[in-house]
């Protein structure tokens, strides 16, 4: 009996440690412009300086919706590998297109769900845009690391299950302009521990195009 | 002869017959401005001019029927409400169809765009005199070069047929090419270059010649009479979004009218908001 429960105990031990290895530590990042106002839609990456990158997994899916001739996502960050499929939840046509280096693709005149998802293998930034609706603009960025995240409204993001370590950080906004992320500094990530970092990104600006017509410079005479 | 070109055309495009929309979408737009044009009566002579400013509140509404990758066809229903300050008599009201071919065989916005235009409208002022019809036909292709700088050309052609006289019935050919600039923040600046050569109905106190189709007009008590002129035009213009559906812009216009020796100058300084529903 007593060497039962010795056993069913060393069992629930091992299966924690087991746990507590694969769960790792949060990274939680909060992006700021230089102007300190908090930054939504930020991508923030971890990258193991010197560690192994684990190979990606076969089946990672993300969709980029099309709602009220927007992209939702606006910024959507996947692992290299991944099947992004591209519903059009409006009622209307559109023609989403990419000339990005990481993944040039088009998917011609359709509604409603593709018959096949587009594999972004490759990191980078893609940008998005559809044919139709010029101001619709989205953005995937690919990244090799399993360790990102992208800022919500509060300029905050949280990484989970990040292995203790040493990390270069990257960051990549739309409006920074930047082709590709930025190196950000360094992190060490200490086991069962939160790291907190406050980051600064610039911004170039880049206001939406309207979808109002313009009026200006049409000369009507 | 070119009204009838300008209906056939507007008919061709308003109704496609034989072509299969692959999807329809709703066009709504709104637009208000206002301006100040410094020579409202087109008078050469500086105490025969008089200036005013000019609201005006103008939509379209209609449909737009995407033909394939390349073309799309729209058909509207235009109004347009305006309403001068002083000169009340030129309040007037337009009520049209517009139909526009447009075509962007490439991907993205920096492809090249060719457009098709053709449209009516009757027009009802306070002071009928100047009731009558418009019809309006217009080819204009563009091209983004980057994502900062534009081109675009446009030739238009305008006829207008007054309902009781022949002082304000007359037609007119405008060519202008136009240069934008967007900036990163939203803001776009446009310059651009016309030139016209058409009617204008012109006023003096004095009529010049007997031979041009002339009128007294009550509202700026002087004689109306129409002649042939060249006409420079000269714009400047900007405009800013303001959140996804709606930009404001600012912008003035020089235009030069020249006639023999004799100048016919008038400038527009105009603001004013439009609106998207689409």
């Amino acid at each position: 009996m007593g060497s039962r429960i010795i056993t069913i105990i060393a069992l629930f031990a091992a299966v924690a440690v087991a746990g507590a290895q694969v769960k790792g530590a949060e990274f939680q990042a909060v992006v700021k412009s230089d102007k300190k106002q908090v930054v939504e839609d930020a991508v923030v990456a971890l990258v193991p300086m010197g560690g192994e990158i684990p190979e990606p997994e076969k089946t990672l899916t993300a969709v980029m919706d099309q709602v009220d001739k927007e992209f939702v996502p606006r910024v959507l960050p996947v692992r290299t590998g991944t099947k992004v499929s591209f519903p059009n939840s409006d009622n209307i046509l559109h023609h989403v297109y990419s000339f990005s280096k990481a993944k040039p693709f088009e998917l011609p005149l359709y509604k409603g769900a593709p018959a096949n998802p587009v594999v972004f293998d490759n990191p980078g930034v893609v940008v998005l845009g559809c044919n139709i609706h010029d101001w619709m603009k989205g953005y995937i960025v690919v990244l090799e690391t399993p360790w990102f995240g992208k800022t919500g409204d509060k300029g905050k993001t949280l990484i989970k299950d990040v292995p203790p370590g040493r990390y270069k950080i990257f960051l990549w906004h739309p409006e920074s302009a930047s082709k590709n992320l930025d190196p950000a500094g360094e992190a060490a990530i200490v086991k069962d521990e939160i790291a907190k970092k406050e980051y600064t990104i610039k911004l170039k600006g880049g206001k939406k195009k309207s979808r109002a017509p313009d009026p200006a410079g049409v000369i009507n005479y | 002869m070119k009204r009838s070109l300008i209906i056939a055309l507007l008919s061709i495009m308003a109704f496609p017959g034989g072509i299969r929309a692959l999807d329809y979408s709703r066009i709504a737009n709104i637009r208000f401005d206002v301006t100040h044009d410094t020579n409202v009566s087109k008078a050469s002579s500086p105490s025969d001019q008089a200036d005013d400013t000019i609201a005006a509140l103008s939509g379209s509404y209609g449909r737009r029927l995407q033909l394939n990758e390349a073309d799309r066809v729209s058909v509207t229903v235009d109004f347009a409400r305006i309403e001068y300050t002083e000169y009340n008599g030129m309040d007037n009201t337009r009520a049209g169809v517009s139909a526009a071919w447009f075509r962007k065989p490439g991907l993205g916005p920096r492809a090249p765009w060719l457009n098709v235009q053709a449209s009516a409208a009757r027009l009802g002022y306070r002071y009928d005199i100047w009731d009558g019809a418009e019809y309006t036909a217009a080819i204009s292709a563009g091209k983004s070069f980057n994502d900062f700088f534009s081109l675009s050309a446009a030739h238009v052609v305008r006829d207008r047929t007054a309902s009781t006289n022949d002082v304000y019935s007359g037609n007119s050919y405008t060519s202008s090419i136009v240069a934008g600039f967007s900036f990163r923040n939203g803001l776009r600046l446009s310059a651009g270059y016309g030139l016209s050569r058409g009617d204008i109905t012109a006023h003096c106190i004095m009529p010049r010649r007997p031979s041009d189709p002339t009128l007294y007009e009550e509202l700026f008590d002087s004689w109306a009479y129409r002649r042939v002129f060249k006409t420079q035009i000269y714009s400047l213009a900007a405009s800013y979004p303001l959140g996804y559906t709606t930009t404001v812009f600012a912008g003035m216009e020089r235009m030069e009218a020249r006639r023999a020796a004799r100048n016919y100058p008038l400038e527009l300084f105009r603001m004013g908001i439009a609106h998207s529903m689409e």
